[in-house]
């Protein structure tokens, strides 16, 4: 009972403390013409005219479907038999290429690429595939497990319309993939969330699924001013 | 590879039964950097640095550093894992026998390995802050040395690169942090032993980087390494 009085007399408090600090805060910023106010989704700095987006950039995670998890992998594996003939034209050169498919398929080798391509280029694409799963909700292990399903995938079936699957591209493109990809969604958070203009455009190259539709972590902070109902609304988005 | 792929059936059917399988906090990426002493021994190589007996040495010795990648299922004390280790050392004046063409020079080598591992986080413990495992795991890898600055005969040429694909196995114990959760991203520091023979070798022809062509490739029962690593890293989530 005591602790329960305690606890009371802890939340009026605070609840006092928060009160008044939202009162001066609300005067000043009434009082003050040269104080920043907010206009749609902007904080505006009058005497800069600066205009600053209130968007809080992040991840939620949230648990996928059955549906939603086939329908992932399939849009990213359609993708990959667009994508890879248009960066990879010798596609087109291949000579008897239905039995070079065939014997490619099942095979797995210790491919003899130069460590660019296995230690640069395909941990790249990899991180790039666990960004856009993160971007979609999948917490950083999830995404893991679907960028590795993607990316296997594509390993097996598609790659192998030039070369046999690869064992270093089988393991290095999801996890090297992700360690690189952990460290882009680090530092593309920061800059998003650093107010700077730059820092954000940094940031959306490195992380291109921010930009995407598909991203739901993106939340609309927009802070009320008003006396009667101060506060904050948030807004977020979820694709299904 | 059809193991992999009903592996990765699998793994989507869990999903099905268990709403998000790869949510679960058993699973552990661990990431780090590696130190290694790596010997090299082959009837194919002459280490001529360490001709001091007019006789020439089939083994050499190098220094090299790397990376360290991993991914497990943790079971009570028990863990299983895929492992993976990318080594880089450099090689001093050797000579490379092909038949009747030899390379002559120095440059580096470079090991990518890959395998299984089964890990037993031990109840013993440094002052209660960091756990005892050992471990141990086959691995497959592929080791290629690349010359720089060689003197060639026959019909090798200073582009030209060998690799040896073998297999092995090592073993490892080490230290990981004790903290109440991994996304406190709790270190290790281990210390492997790891030997391979090969079963097939390749001489390559590196003059278009992007295209690397096999030139040939044959057996190979007559080239081992061993190395001993220092690893350290930690857990990222």
């Amino acid at each position: 009972m005591t602790k329960f009085v305690l606890q009371l007399i802890l939340l009026f408090s605070l609840m006092q403390m928060n009160s008044s600090w939202a009162q001066t805060y609300t005067s000043e910023l009434q009082n003050d013409p040269n104080a920043p106010y907010l206009k749609d989704d902007s904080i505006i700095e009058p005497r800069t005219g600066k205009q600053t987006k209130i968007y809080q950039y992040g991840y939620n995670n949230r648990d996928h479907s059955l549906e939603e998890n086939v329908k992932n992998i399939a849009i990213v594996y359609g993708l990959t038999w667009v994508f890879y003939p248009l960066i990879q034209p010798k596609v087109f050169k291949v000579q008897d290429g239905v039995n070079q498919y065939k014997n490619n398929f099942g095979k797995l080798v210790f491919d003899k690429d130069e460590p660019v391509w296995n230690f640069f280029v395909h941990p790249i694409s990899g991180s790039q595939l666990f960004l856009l799963y993160r971007a979609e909700g999948y917490s950083r292990m999830s995404a893991l497990g679907m960028a590795t399903i993607s990316s296997t995938l594509f390993e097996v079936t598609v790659e192998i319309l030039t070369e046999p699957a690869s064992v270093q591209d089988l393991y290095m493109t999801p996890i090297l993939g992700t360690v690189l990809g952990l460290g882009i969604e680090t530092l593309s958070m920061s800059l998003l969330n650093s107010g700077s203009t730059f820092g954000k455009i940094v940031a959306h190259a490195i992380n291109p699924a921010t930009l995407l539709p598909l991203y739901e972590g993106r939340t609309l902070i927009i802070p009320k001013f008003d006396q009667e109902d101060k506060g904050a609304m948030m807004k977020l988005e979820f694709t299904y | 590879m059809r193991a992999l792929i009903l592996l990765f059936i699998a793994i989507i059917y869990s999903g099905n039964v268990y709403s998000d399988v790869f949510s679960n906090d058993n699973f552990t990426l661990r990431a780090g950097f590696s130190f290694n002493l790596t010997e090299i021994r082959t009837d194919k190589f002459i280490d001529n640095h360490e001709i001091d007996d007019g006789e020439p040495e089939d083994e050499t010795k190098t220094f090299g550093f790397g990376l360290v990648t991993s991914i497990g299922y943790r079971l009570g004390n028990w863990e299983f894992a895929f492992a993976s280790d990318v080594l880089f050392g450099s090689i001093k004046d050797i000579t490379f026998i092909s038949g009747q063409d030899s390379i002559r020079g120095g440059g580096h080598f470079r090991l990518v390995s890959i395998g299984p591992q089964i890990k037993y986080f031990t109840p013993y413990s440094l002052f209660n802050r960091a756990n005892f495992y050992v471990g141990f795991g086959p691995s497959w890898s592929l080791q290629t040395f690349v010359f720089r600055d060689a003197t060639t005969t026959g019909t090798l040429s200073n582009k030209r690169r060998i690799s040896f694909e073998n297999y092995g196995g090592g073993l490892f114990m080490g230290l990981e942090e004790i903290l109440p959760s991994k996304s406190q991203h709790p270190m290790f520091l281990e210390v492997g032993y790891s030997y391979m023979h090969s079963y097939r070798v390749s001489i390559l022809d590196a003059e278009n980087t992007a295209d690397v062509v096999t030139l040939s490739q044959g057996d190979s029962n007559d080239f081992s390494a061993q190395y001993i690593i220092i690893r350290a890293g930690f857990t990222l989530f």
